[in-house]
């Protein structure tokens, strides 16, 4: 059942790093479900780029495209949108259907 | 009995003289502040961090900014509308509430939009220190408006392992290369994450806008002085760790969305962009 996600109380409940607060809320979203960004405090690149690609760990990129990010500032709009291209839209180049962290890597 | 010394009066020359001292390994330590006559950011957080090293310290000669420190390293002195005393944050955890601490008073410095980047800014240079610094000390921040120079400065201090160093396969041979390579887009330490995307992003912010900005990382110096970029690779530590420091206007021309969309977005979005409310 879809679901709103508060991004702000996930952020109050396990602050940390913006990495680690994007994947807290990367694990907690599931298709379908309305992002909240009302009030959250970390909007920094790498909490963009963990949240997009631990969802699309679980989930595919069908999957991504229900769901909703409202309150989102103009800039983490922005950066949304960059993870979402550099971690989907740029890789579709090179690899079909599979939308985890490790297809994408370059090499090391 | 190792002594690094601190001159001047502005930011720019004492961060100049700190860098063509080399950094001692041997102990005890002494930080001289006897010929500093304006307690920067870039003292403060200087001075705070390497207190809690137990580097004993000799405090300016000039009465006003030895008081100014005394007050700003025992914590008495609050006065947010001109500075943001150095802080050490050595929990992850405590990001997030030191952002909406230091937001609230970059609302009161700056024009909403520069208030916001900074604070971005400042999240991303003290993520930075947790994911990659290795440091068991965490970061020190500090920041102060110049009402009358028309500016904010701020500096952030930690005493990790150095930019360049925190790559896999660097060595001493190869440092300024990794160096340079962080300080791009896409020059990362971490492929899968994109790592080091955040401080090139911050970065190419204070170059686009004009700001002064240096940066010490063990050997390596990248600063941005009068709209000229330099990177240089010194024979000696310079400061052990990295320290951030630069200076902007209350108004900025260019801001950060403007930056990350120049980084990223020059092709179609339309496909994703129902997604957002």
């Amino acid at each position: 059942m879809a679901k709103i996600i508060r991004v702000a109380e996930i952020e109050n409940g396990h602050p940390g790093t913006g990495r680690h607060i994007g994947k807290m809320v990367g694990l907690k979203i599931e298709p379908g479900d309305t992002v909240d960004f009302q009030g959250l405090l970390t909007t920094t690149n790498s909490f963009a780029d963990e949240l997009i690609v631990t969802f699309l760990e679980r989930h595919s990129f069908e999957d991504l495209k229900t769901l909703k990010f409202k309150n989102a500032s103009p800039l983490l709009t922005i950066l949304i949108k960059r993870a979402i291209h550099r971690r989907v839209l740029e890789a579709r180049k090179d690899v079909d259907h599979s939308f985890g962290r490790q297809q994408f890597c370059p090499a090391s | 009995m190792s002594i690094i010394r601190l001159d001047g009066s502005n930011s720019v020359q004492l961060l100049k003289t700190l860098r063509g001292q080399a950094f001692p390994n041997s102990y005890p330590h002494v930080l001289d502040l006897s010929l500093v006559s304006f307690v920067t950011p870039v003292v403060s957080v200087i001075t705070q961090i390497l207190k809690i090293n137990d580097w004993e310290l000799i405090l300016p000669y000039a009465e006003e900014p030895k008081q100014y420190l005394n007050w700003m390293l025992s914590g008495t002195y609050q006065k947010p509308e001109r500075y943001i005393t150095p802080k050490i944050i050595s929990k992850a955890t405590d990001i997030p509430p030191t952002t909406q601490e230091y937001f609230k008073i970059f609302q009161n410095w700056l024009s909403e939009e520069a208030a916001d980047d900074l604070k971005y800014s400042f999240g991303e240079l003290m993520d930075n220190v947790f994911d990659h610094a290795n440091t068991d000390i965490g970061v020190c921040v500090a920041a102060q408006k110049y009402p009358q120079l028309d500016k904010v400065e701020g500096a952030i201090v930690d005493l990790g392992v150095g930019i360049a160093y925190s790559f896999e396969n660097v060595n001493e041979s190869n440092g300024l290369i990794f160096f340079k390579k962080a300080l791009k887009m896409k020059g990362t330490s971490k492929p899968d994450k994109h790592s080091g995307e955040g401080l090139s992003s911050v970065l190419e912010w204070l170059k686009k806008n004009h700001c002064d900005a240096m940066i010490l990382s063990q050997n390596h110096v990248w600063e941005f002085l009068k709209s000229k970029e330099t990177i240089s690779e010194l024979n000696h530590v310079a400061w052990p760790g990295t320290l951030i420091w630069f200076a902007i206007p209350p108004n900025l021309e260019y801001n950060l969305r403007i930056i990350w969309e120049e980084f990223g977005l020059g092709q179609d979005t339309s496909e994703i962009d129902d997604l957002f409310l």
